[in-house]
């Protein structure tokens, strides 16, 4: 409607101004009659043809800039909701021609009936005339609905090509007939005459075939493709009454339109023919192996989209590049591309990552397009562009053909975009984006997923393994100590975070010697708790084969110093307790010194020593030095680790050893694991709310016999 | 300074390279002090001194990262030695037995002649 739509933007009025402006025409024009009617008696209808032929061109303008307007608005809704609204419309146009079938009826006997009415009452059958022009507007605006929602390569052509038809006819009705009527003019009413009709069934002709081509019905569902069957059903039998009915000389509608202007039941007729013909070729359809082709089409959408979210799920989705290609099976397989791509963003550069049938190169290319860019950036879910030279504005002929984009998000960050491209233009049909971005959408969700469910699976992990290191830990320290005739013992150890590196142990060294260990692994985490195993496991297994306690750490030191890695080193003190007297003696390599409250003082002993694995065995064992000394009655002996002596408060003061002298000087304690009790009191209220910054160990030794009894 | 920071700044004198050690070094710290000394390393500085003036904390993953190094830097004839520690650091220093492993010297100039003495 070419013609038409210049009007409509000339008027630029809004539907309701032109609907308006519609029946003001047509009221002037039937009064118009009323009164001519009245003054000069019946008029033949062709007659008066300067009236009727300027109210008629008036109201039809009007009228067509309506449809126009109608149109424009009504397409975006249509075409997101194709299949709920094709229905609709067939509803309303069901009713339009039930109408119409029903005014018709009555004179269907024409002459009688005009005959009988009275002037000047006749005139107003051209209503009935003028109900059968909004029937055959509405169809034509249907017609071109249809045609402009199912966007393919051949629709532009198409609607060309229905819109110089529709000029071509009311051409040869206005200005051929009008002429004829006027000037007698046969020959080109004739030849207009057969130039339409010809013109008319080449429409019928690629109306017919349209339907066909394309599986444009298959996303309807069964309920709607009942009501679809059904309609069509009624629609081919009304309108083809009304065609035929318009089309015969003998009956009452023909008269009715040519009563508005001669040959006017033409552009009835031509239309309702047209929607006669599309009515049956949908009923057909709705009921042809073509649907369940479509049926097919989309079930295996179903099976793709649900086999894409079980790859998802049982996927390493760390792997991206697998992502992508489950991500193409799934789309090629219902969307295939000539050429086709994936890019991804990082820090504003593309990269492409997977390509097929296409290279580098042509890719740049494309990126070298202002507008390419553009589109690709702004979408936020898969678009089409179906004809890259119009619409990306180029001159450029290598370019051609069309292309649908598919953004890839993560969370919410735009990360890529998926292209496939056709060499031919407006290949890609809406069925294909409806599925694209149904696919997009699972992607989206199944990113997201995948991600919760990455984190959960290794969070779980984490957790599982963290508590099987924990329980093999609780082994490592014993629970209790054994008992020691005139020896109390207690040891604590509290590790900063879920894995400890501090140790302690009560061993029996060969000849039944009780050595009291604290041990300390460097570094944090997993890999000191490791060490911590390992170096339990060889104290177990030579513990039983020294006879002191330097002996035992000399072993060590050989064992671990070519075998630990080179920044890992371990501190370790032991206490043997020679005898029940108070005889002990006390070695140390490299851990914090040894806290001793004797007579009720307090004083560090830190022996020379290396740590193990730190040094060769000659270095170490030359700066290894053993400490003897008596206990007497409630002398202590606390061994340590430095996370308390590197304990923080809140104000970042450290616990020191001045705190530790002051535990043991100001308490009379005469269990060892009262002593414990206390100095984990003292401990949490200095560190207050800090966090601990290290594994904490206290091994407290109180000696409770009377070593001169024994003397 | 607050906890968990740690700045290294590494000067040059001659081929005796200055490693400033300012902050904490802790095991959250460590990588950066790792860092530091494999780059030294990868240019053929052997030959290193920690400036530890304004090394407030050193825990054992601290110390583990001078054990790394130090067979490599003297198979090459470097060594590592260290300058600056307060009282309480060098205290840890032999407690651990590092005053055995590592020379350690109050006045620098001492121990980069000990370098260029050590070279001849």
């Amino acid at each position: 409607m070419k013609n038409f739509d210049g009007i409509s933007n000339i008027l630029k009025w809004s539907k309701k101004q032109l609907l308006i402006l519609a029946i003001v025409f047509l009221s002037l024009r039937i009064i118009g009659d009323f009164i001519l009617s009245a003054f000069f008696g019946y008029a033949e209808y062709e007659e008066n043809l300067i009236w009727k032929f300027t109210t008629t061109f008036l109201i039809i303008t009007a009228s067509a800039a309506y449809f126009s307007n109608l149109l424009t608005h009504d397409l975006k809704e249509y075409k997101e909701n194709f299949a709920k609204k094709f229905s609709e419309d067939l509803y309303s146009l069901l009713l339009l021609y039930i109408i119409g079938f029903a005014i018709s009826l009555p004179n269907f006997n024409y002459p009688e009936i005009f005959k009988n009415a009275s002037l000047p009452y006749y005139v107003f059958f051209q209503i009935i005339g003028w109900y059968l022009l909004v029937i055959s507007f509405f169809t034509i605006n249907f017609l071109f609905k249809w045609l402009l929602a199912r966007k393919t390569k051949n629709t532009s052509t198409t609607v060309k090509f229905f819109k110089i038809v529709l000029a071509f006819i009311l051409f040869h009705i206005f200005i051929s007939n009008g002429t004829e009527y006027i000037f007698g003019w046969k020959v080109l009413s004739d030849t207009t005459n057969i130039i339409s009709q010809v013109l008319f069934w080449a429409s019928g002709i690629v109306l017919f075939f349209m339907p066909l081509n394309t599986n444009w019905l298959k996303f309807v569902n069964s309920k709607e493709k009942k009501k679809i069957f059904w309609y069509a059903l009624v629609l081919v039998v009304f309108s083809y009454f009304i065609t035929s009915q318009v089309g015969s000389s003998k009956s009452g509608i023909y008269f009715a339109t040519n009563q508005i202007f001669p040959k006017m039941n033409l552009l009835v007729f031509y239309p309702t023919l047209l929607f006669t013909i599309y009515s049956f070729r949908i009923f057909i359809i709705s009921r042809s192996k073509r649907w369940n082709l479509a049926n097919e089409r989309r079930d295996l959408e179903i099976l793709t989209l649900s086999n894409f979210n079980r790859y998802i799920l049982e996927a390493n989705t760390t792997n991206r590049q697998q992502l992508h290609k489950i991500f193409m099976d799934g789309i090629l397989s219902i969307v295939p591309a000539d050429f086709d791509w994936i890019e991804e963003y990082t820090n504003g550069k593309f990269e492409i990552s997977y390509f097929h049938n296409t290279n580098n190169k042509a890719i740049e290319n494309f990126h070298s397009i202002p507008q390419f860019e553009n589109f690709i950036k702004d979408i936020n879910s898969p678009e089409l562009i179906n004809n890259i030279q119009e619409e990306m504005h180029l001159d450029d002929r290598v370019l051609h053909g069309s292309l649908a984009i598919i953004p890839l998000y993560e969370q919410r960050n735009r990360i890529g975009s998926i292209i496939l491209c056709r060499y031919e233009n407006y290949a890609f049909d809406f069925e294909e984006l409806q599925f694209l971005r149904t696919f997009a959408d699972n992607m989206a969700v199944a990113i997201a997923n995948s991600l919760l469910l990455e984190e959960a699976i290794e969070k779980r992990r984490y957790q599982m393994e963290l508590m099987y290191a924990q329980n093999i830990q609780k082994k490592i320290i014993p629970a209790k100590f054994p008992e020691i005739e005139n020896y109390s013992i207690a040891g604590i150890s509290i590790p900063a975070n879920e894995l400890g590196g501090d140790y302690f142990d009560l061993v029996y060294l060969k000849g039944g010697v009780p050595t009291i260990l604290i041990g300390d692994v460097s570094g944090k985490g997993v890999s000191s708790a490791l060490y911590l195993a390992e170096l339990k496991g060889i104290v177990l297994s030579i513990a039983p084969s020294v006879a002191t306690a330097k002996e035992l750490l000399i072993k060590l030191n050989e064992i671990l110093y070519p075998n630990i890695e080179k920044q890992i080193f371990i501190t370790l003190s032991a206490i043997s307790l020679n005898d029940n007297a108070g005889n002990i003696e006390y070695i140390r390599a490299g851990h914090t010194p040894l806290a001793i409250k004797q007579n009720g003082t307090t004083q560090y002993i830190a022996p020379k020593g290396l740590a193990l694995g730190l040094a060769s065995p000659i270095i170490f064992n030359n700066n290894l030095a053993s400490y003897r000394t008596e206990l007497h009655l409630n002398d202590i002996c606390l061994l340590y680790s430095d996370g308390l002596s590197e304990l923080w408060n809140p104000e970042n003061i450290e616990f020191g050893e001045e705190r530790i002298s002051d535990l043991l000087n100001n308490n009379h304690i005469a269990k060892a694991q009262d002593l414990i009790a206390v100095a984990i009191n003292e401990i949490d209220n200095f560190k207050s709310n800090n966090k601990l910054r290290d594994d904490l160990t206290i091994v407290s030794i109180i000696f409770l016999g009377k070593n001169n009894e024994r003397k | 300074m607050k906890e968990n920071e740690i700045t290294i700044i590494t000067s040059k004198d001659d081929d005796i390279s200055i490693l400033q050690i300012i902050g904490f070094l802790d095991a959250h710290t460590a990588s950066s002090l790792e860092n530091a000394i494999e780059k030294l390393i990868n240019e053929d500085n052997f030959k290193i001194i920690c400036d530890c003036t304004e090394l407030e904390y050193i825990s054992s993953a601290g110390f583990g990262v001078f054990m790394e190094f130090i067979e490599e830097l003297r198979a090459n004839g470097g060594d590592l030695k260290f300058t600056g520690l307060n009282p309480k650091l060098k205290n840890l220093f032999e407690l651990l037995g590092f005053n055995v492993l590592f020379e350690i010297e109050d006045d620098i100039k001492k121990l980069k002649s000990d370098f260029t003495k050590k070279a001849k």
